[in-house]
């Protein structure tokens, strides 16, 4: 599976006539992206904004960021199963755009919902002390936002989200074909000239009902038993987010495309390694024995696949980490060693337990910090999005302010903040 | 203490488990028929008395009692 | 110019004060002027920095036996005594001494004055106060006296001149147990792919994240008459009464509650809700005797299979609530559930 990568950057983004990209200047037509945008039922309204990369923004109520790509010639297109036929993909030529994403945004109804199933607000600083928690502040972002017509339900707004980013990130990206890449990779997974140690990436996803939900060329993963993906399957959008709680410590499409533990590993391929591909997997199953079928299964691939090494990340909180723990303790009993990277829940002091749930065989572990640290953030000059956000379904909803300087309790509220699969350099320095 | 994730919880210090049927559900499972999962209930019930009354020099998992 | 010297006092025990060994453990507090025993060589080692002004000292079993005790008689002491910085050991791999140790400077830094104590990983001194107290790693035997002497002493200085000291790994302490998040050199997925190029290699290597020793009580006695026993339930599901009127908290609790259930046979859909954000509350929802289970209870109580329920059941959320706080709130449960008479507990989790 050999596939060409062509890298276009963007360097201005601005309202224009017609959606264009001359060198690394990039015009869009507002009404052209609203268009194709907003046209599902479930949405009443949508408002096109663009953000600057550093700016003093914050934005609210984001439900996925994605990275605009297109396949070039041939057949299959990018984000199979979604926004066309399940076809394969990961060959051939993709054009993406670099320095630019699509976020769609809006307050999805919570139509008296609680518990686990509620899309839940977030937020994201471009700027000032939490632009260092996550991978978007030096990007353009255009972001779309949404208001839901009445009597649009949980499913409805979900599956319009999904489709409506996905579209204007294909469209945006189509605008490089006239253009010269700045960068031509060609990513394949040569077997290496030598012996060298096998590898592979244990990425745990969410999917588990809905604003949980994680897709492979279109399906949800609520009852996916770990399989085994190619790198460059997931830079042509075979694996999608939909996601929409636990904002610090959840996975956008942008971070599957773009994922740098993939990139790493494909980095040092024919060098370091023999990077043998990913074991995607989901975690939070409700069953112990479940969580050990996934922890079998991990192991059992690996070393069928006669890996020496596996990487795990992970893809929520909480018990999700007991699925990665019992692999991780698997794949030591058959000698495969074992990395795990991962966020801590060191409490608010960080003198807690830092984990959920760990096993004695899981001794190297890089942590991206504690996400329970509270977060002081300075008022920012503009917000893209309402005055404040909505917490606490389980009492009904309050709204927390987000226009002036906003102090978080935890970073879970905040995009991106646990780092999940360690784009920033955060870490925890004991004291 | 009933939980679905018993060996997580005897490993973390609860040293009298019963195996529960499912995390959202650990008392119970909705896809039995009424009058069966109230037995499994009583059952878990009756695992826990008797985990109570056991004498033990380090952590148990305890399975419910048949009906 | 230099400053004035510190005052420094410093703690040892019987044999270290040259009062006898194993026989003389039972020798009462006390404070000498000046230094002793290896106070002397760390008086050397402190030079014109400070100046060992008195020593406490007291048997091991005596300090072992009555902690509070020795923490109190230390707290007499170093009121009168005008302490610039307390040193105490080092204890090395002597339990008893290196528990005395602990807290004696714990003692001195609750009350504002800076202290250090050195002992060896395996003592237990170690788990018990590196959060309350600076203490510096040792050889097991005192075969390493006058090297950690050394240490002690340019750490009682630093102390004492309110110097700052930096992470632990750096300065040579054993780690407090408080982690913070810092921004690095690296980024997180270079450091764990060097990280497994390690493993791959058979390189050396060091974990970012330690695991901790997980706190373990041991099980308590049997209940020993079962059918005469007072049971209440305990959950950590989140169900409550249905509006959630005392708003209690879907994640990261800090606080709990308890509902009547007088005269209820079972938990009514509709009266009760799971409020709990990390599980699917559909099941809950129709039928709460799923996560608090009541009827199947109230049926075994009639039968005579236990003695009586407790009227209420207690709540909290799971969900991210730190340890910390669980632990207090198991306290705090626990003390209303003994007030109650109450003989055994079912606890449910999800």
């Amino acid at each position: 599976m050999r596939l060409e990568l062509r890298t276009f950057d963007v360097e201005s983004v601005a309202f224009g006539e017609r959606t264009v990209l001359a060198g690394r200047a990039l015009t869009i037509s507002r009404e052209e992206m609203a268009a194709l945008a907003g046209a599902d039922p479930a949405f009443r309204s949508i408002d096109v904004q663009l953000v600057r990369p550093g700016e003093a923004a914050r934005i609210t109520q984001i439900t996925d960021v994605i990275e605009p790509r297109v396949k070039v010639g041939g057949t299959a297109g990018v984000f199979p199963g979604v926004l066309g036929p399940v076809e394969p993909v990961g060959r051939g030529r993709t054009d993406r755009l670099r320095g630019l994403a699509v976020v769609t945004a809006g307050e999805v109804p919570w139509l008296g919902a609680k518990g686990l199933f509620v899309a839940h607000d977030g937020l994201l600083d471009m700027s000032g002390p939490g632009a260092d928690l996550h991978p978007y502040a030096g990007l353009h972002l255009v972001v779309l936002r949404f208001e839901f017509a009445d009597g649009a339900d949980h499913e409805a707004c979900e599956r319009a989200l999904l489709v409506a980013g996905q579209k204007v990130a294909r469209a945006l990206a189509t605008t490089a074909a006239a253009e010269e890449p700045s960068l031509v990779e060609t990513r394949e997974l040569v077997r290496p000239d030598r012996p060298l140690p096998r590898v592979l990436y244990a990425c745990q996803v969410q999917s588990q009902g809905v604003f949980l939900r994680s897709r492979l060329y279109g399906r949800t993963l609520d009852e996916l038993l770990p399989t085994l993906v190619h790198p460059n399957e997931l830079a042509d959008g075979a694996l999608t987010s939909g996601g929409l709680g636990g904002h610090g410590i959840k996975l956008h499409t942008w971070m599957h495309q773009n994922n740098p533990v993939v990139d790493g590993l494909l980095a040092r391929h024919g060098t370091e390694w023999d990077f043998a591909g990913i074991v995607l997997h989901r975690g939070h199953f409700y069953l112990f024995e479940d969580k050990q079928r996934v922890a079998l299964r991990i192991a059992e691939i690996a070393d069928l696949l006669r890996a020496s090494g596996v990487i795990f990340t992970l893809g929520g909180g909480g018990n999700n980490i007991t699925e990665v723990m019992l692999a991780i303790q698997e794949c030591e009993r058959r000698d495969i060693r074992t990395v795990l990277l991962a966020w801590e829940h060191a409490g608010p002091e960080g003198s807690d337990y830092p984990l959920p749930y760990a096993v004695p065989e899981a001794v190297a572990i890089v942590s991206t910090g504690n996400v329970d640290e509270p977060l002081e953030l300075p008022a920012m000059d503009r917000v893209v999005g309402g005055a404040a956000i909505r917490v606490r379904p389980e009492v009904g909803g309050v709204a927390f302010p987000v226009t002036g300087p906003v102090r978080l309790e935890r970073r879970t509220l905040f995009l991106g903040a646990a780092d999940p699969v360690g784009f920033q350099r955060m870490g925890a320095v004991e004291s | 203490m009933i939980t679905a994730l018993g060996p997580v919880a005897s490993e973390l210090g609860a040293n009298r488990v019963v195996r529960g049927v499912k995390i959202p559900h650990p008392c119970g499972d909705p896809t039995l028929e009424r009058s069966r999962d109230r037995a499994l209930r009583i059952g878990l019930i009756r695992g826990s008395l008797r985990a109570l009354a056991t004498k033990l020099d380090k952590a148990e998992i305890f399975e419910g009692e048949a009906a | 110019m230099s400053a004035a010297p510190l005052r420094v006092v410093h703690y040892v025990n019987q044999f270290f004060a040259q009062l006898g060994a194993e026989e003389a453990a039972r020798t009462a507090f006390g404070v000498r002027e000046g230094p002793v025993g290896p106070g002397i060589g760390l008086q050397k080692a402190l030079g014109d920095g400070g100046r060992v002004v008195a020593t406490m000292f007291c048997g091991d079993d005596t300090a072992a036996t009555d902690l509070p005790g020795l923490g109190a008689a230390v707290e007499g002491a170093l009121r009168d005594l005008g302490a610039d910085v307390v040193v105490a050991g080092p204890a090395f791999n002597a339990g008893r001494y290196g528990l005395a140790c602990g807290e004696v400077c714990a003692r001195a830094v609750a009350m504002g004055i800076p202290a250090v104590t050195a002992m060896n990983v395996e003592n237990p001194g170690v788990e018990l106060y590196r959060r309350r107290t600076y203490v510096l790693p040792t050889t097991p035997t005192a075969l390493g006296m006058n090297e950690t002497l050394g240490r002690l002493a340019h750490f009682a200085v630093r102390l004492g001149r309110a110097e700052p000291i930096g992470a632990p790994a750096d300065e040579g302490y054993y780690g407090r147990g408080v982690r913070k998040t810092r921004i690095l050199q690296r980024r997180a997925v270079d450091r764990a792919l060097d990280m497994l190029a390690a493993r791959m290699g058979g390189a050396p290597f060091r974990t970012e994240l330690p695991l901790p020793a997980v706190d373990r009580a041991d099980p308590a006695p049997p209940v020993a008459d079962i059918r005469g026993a007072r049971l209440a339930v305990v959950t950590t599901g989140g169900i409550v009464p249905a509006g959630n009127p005392d708003k209690l908290k879907q994640s990261n609790s800090t606080e709990w509650r308890a509902y009547s259930i007088d005269g209820l046979e079972r938990l009514e859909p509709g009266k009760f809700e799971s409020i709990h954000s990390g599980y699917d509350a559909s099941a809950a929802n129709a039928d709460p005797n799923y996560v608090v289970p009541i009827d199947a209870m109230r049926e075994l109580e009639r039968s005579g299979a236990f003695g009586a329920m407790l009227p209420r059941y207690y709540v909290t959320v799971g969900v991210g609530t730190a340890v910390g706080e669980a632990r207090r709130m198991g306290r705090e449960i626990a003390a209303d559930l003994r007030a109650s008479g109450v003989d055994a507990v079912i606890l449910t989790a999800t």
